[in-house]
């Protein structure tokens, strides 16, 4: 472990993927605090507004601020800034009661305006990233949206790659009759054809839960039914190297043959299993999208990245026009190469043969 | 039974490999009956060429292949006697805690992905359960020293050292459990011809050290000469003959022996033979397994399996063969 620290420390790239990460899980789990508001609060007249934070006016002087804006062209959506009319930024604001994890009651955001609260009706909602055509506030999505996007890759490549571990390990290193047993288990479920299972999973889900609940369950599901593939190929490994000398040698030493599978064998594969989650997470992430060409995927009033990205980020016009809307990818992005360079750390970390270079 | 490994009638076979096209159960008759007897104390030197059943033999001593005749009777260091056999777990654990096998390639015996530290530890912290884990490491940075490896090696990787000290480091593994007997199973021939000599040093002072006794198998024969003090060849699965090493350096009888020691070292007769799969019997023997080769070959050898028989007075020889008088 103290050797994993080391070489975290050497690698600038590995080493800010890791806060990134950290604070992109942070801020997830604390996204009611952090967005100013609700997802689905539609602000009217502030639709494809552009981020209207600054930072500086000779009004308020140096700090967070927001400058009213006023609408010149329905059609293109086009604003003007109004000169001379500014809303601070406040920290701590008391908005719209929200729960922190539907739990425990905030009396405040973290930041947000006067809007609706000042007697003049002057003070204008602060948009970090803008709003969607219907007058969203994207930054806010975006945090709502990660406890879905953020979760579901782990949930799916965790359960997935987990079961295909267990199974795939004991049919390779016990063989014998739990091998018959696995495999034909394995070729069972390979049976099952998944796009139906999805749309007959949703179908029988769609009364009772909202869109992201649903495809959370759908995911767990998938992945209950998607680890035969993987656990077919990690039994192959298994096999090599279960002959390996080194096998030999521990039980020689009386190890428990679950300690032999889990700490001699399984790491041998251990690049492989690290390539499966660093690749396996932002996957999960994007097949959402995919499902939502059909539909499948998840619909307002609950909200993801992939969702935002599939509803406002497809057309180019639309890009053009409002490039704020790209923010969801942006996102996406960031999140995918962060478990990259974390996995490529974590490989080099499990490789045998890589050195330290001084 | 005062010696402390007693070996009789030892056979095992292996079953080729059933592909679609193979011939049903083809088996390969790798250990066709050896006796053998290891007095405490005692290095016991095993030659043969490759394919002449060595390492089964090494590695049914301990175990890894179960045996299909024949028993392996074990002097314990509590002085009780019992039969080293798969089903026994509780002693069985225990045997291979005092007799430890040490194979032939360290880069493949060694897990790459561990640290010298958890290689030396792992197997007794399963046993022990995590108790006296400082005792254990202490007892392993000894191990770490004995085998002449530095206290900073130990966080370090198999493949960051040379084959040499990967030796090394199986040796340390080995000694943790405080063995009374090592099975070195050609443990130099994987090494680079300058380092062997080291290692082979290291051996004969660990054993000095910790009064070990030793099975030491090897091809060469000069090298298990100057190891071993009781020398037995190992042909076909058979044993030829077995000798103090200094009379059979001294006079070999046994018409493989001679043939061995005009074609030492090893590598010659080696590439006089076809192959090592060759060497081994494809059927059930009927005569001596040398018979083929032999240049004194008569009509009993290929009908009749020789015995060994004592030869010499009290000299400890024992040759198997029809040609060879009994003197
Ligand atoms: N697991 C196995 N399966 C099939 N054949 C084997 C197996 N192990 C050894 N053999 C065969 O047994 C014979 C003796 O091999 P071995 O004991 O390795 O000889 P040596 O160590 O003297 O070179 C060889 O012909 C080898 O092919
Ligand atoms: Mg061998």
């Amino acid at each position: 472990m103290n050797s994993l620290w080391r070489r975290l420390f050497r690698r600038p790239l590995a080493w800010g993927s890791l806060v990134v990460l950290v604070i992109l899980y942070l801020a997830m789990s604390l996204c009611e605090f952090l967005a100013p508001y609700d997802p689905n609060h539609l602000f009217e007249g502030h639709s494809d507004l552009p981020p209207n934070l600054i930072w500086y006016s000779p009004q308020e002087g140096l700090g967070p601020q927001v400058q009213t804006v006023a609408l010149v062209n329905g059609v293109t959506r086009e604003y003007v800034r109004v000169r001379g009319e500014y809303t601070p930024v406040k920290f701590f604001v008391p908005t719209d009661p929200v729960k922190l994890w539907g739990v425990i009651p905030l009396p405040f955001h973290l930041f947000g305006t006067d809007y609706g609260r000042d007697p003049a009706g002057k003070a204008q909602p602060v948009f970090v990233m803008g709003t969607d055509n219907l007058g969203r506030d994207v930054f806010s999505r975006i945090l709502y949206g990660s406890r879905i996007s953020l979760t579901i890759g782990f949930v799916g490549v965790f359960i997935s790659l987990g079961l295909a571990l267990i199974f795939g390990g004991l049919a390779g290193y016990y063989g014998g009759i739990w091998d018959w047993i696995i495999m034909r288990l394995c070729e069972f479920i390979i049976l099952i054809p998944g796009l139906y299972l999805i749309l007959f999973l949703r179908s029988i889900l769609s009364d009772h839960m909202d869109t992201g609940q649903s495809y959370m369950l759908i995911t767990v599901i998938l992945s209950f039914v998607g680890w035969p593939g993987t656990a077919r190929m990690i039994r192959g490994m298994v096999h090599a190297v279960k002959r390996q000398d080194f096998v030999s040698n521990a039980q020689l030493e009386s190890m428990p043959s679950l300690v032999i599978l889990f700490r001699h064998i399984v790491p041998q594969m251990s690049s492989i299993l690290i390539l499966s989650v660093t690749l396996g997470v932002p996957g999960f992430i994007l097949g959402e999208t995919a499902l939502s060409y059909l539909g499948l995927g998840i619909v307002d009033p609950a909200v993801s990245w992939g969702s935002m990205i599939n509803r406002d980020a497809t057309s180019v016009s639309n890009l053009l026009s409002f490039p704020w809307l790209f923010a969801p990818g942006i996102f996406l992005v960031i999140v995918t190469l962060a478990f990259n360079f974390l996995g490529e750390l974590l490989r080099d970390w499990a490789d045998p043969n890589w050195k330290e270079t001084a | 039974m005062n010696e402390l490994l007693e070996v009789t009638n030892l056979t095992k076979s292996f079953q080729l490999h059933a592909g679609l096209f193979a011939q049903a159960d083809q088996r390969v008759y790798a250990l066709g009956g050896v006796d053998l007897t290891l007095r405490t104390g005692e290095t016991y030197g095993l030659v043969g060429e490759s394919g002449s059943g060595k390492t089964t033999l090494a590695r049914t001593l301990v175990q890894l292949e179960a045996h299909e005749r024949g028993t392996i009777r074990y002097l314990s260091s509590d002085g009780s006697a019992w039969e080293v056999r798969r089903g026994d777990r509780r002693n069985l654990e225990r045997y291979r805690q005092e007799v430890r096998y040490v194979f032939q390639d360290p880069s493949s015996s060694l897990d790459p992905r561990m640290t010298v530290g958890d290689l030396l530890t792992i197997g007794a912290r399963q046993r022990t359960r995590g108790k006296d884990r400082a005792g254990l490491v202490a007892r392993a940075r000894e191990g770490l020293d004995h085998v002449g490896l530095r206290a900073s090696d130990w966080d370090r990787r198999p493949s960051e050292f040379s084959g040499g000290q990967r030796q090394r480091i199986a040796l340390a593994r080995a000694l943790v459990t405080r063995p009374r007997l090592l099975i070195c199973d050609e443990v130099v021939s994987a090494l680079d011809v300058s380092v062997r000599g080291q290692i082979l040093e290291l051996l004969l002072d660990l054993k000095n050290r910790f009064g070990l006794s030793m099975v030491f198998i090897a091809h060469d024969l000069d090298v298990v000469a100057y190891m071993a003090d009781r020398v037995g060849v190992l042909y076909g699965g058979r044993m030829m003959e077995e000798a103090p090493s200094r009379l059979l350096v001294e006079k070999p009888l046994h018409p493989y022996t001679k043939l061995l020691f005009d074609s030492a070292p090893g590598a010659g007769i080696r590439s006089r033979e076809t192959s090592a799969q060759k060497l081994t019997p494809t059927r059930a023997l009927t005569g001596c397994p040398f018979a083929p080769r032999c240049p004194l070959v008569i009509d009993r050898c290929r009908t009749e399996i020789p015995l060994p028989r004592a030869v010499g007075p009290q000299s400890g020889r024992l040759v198997a063969c029809h040609r060879v008088e009994a003197e």
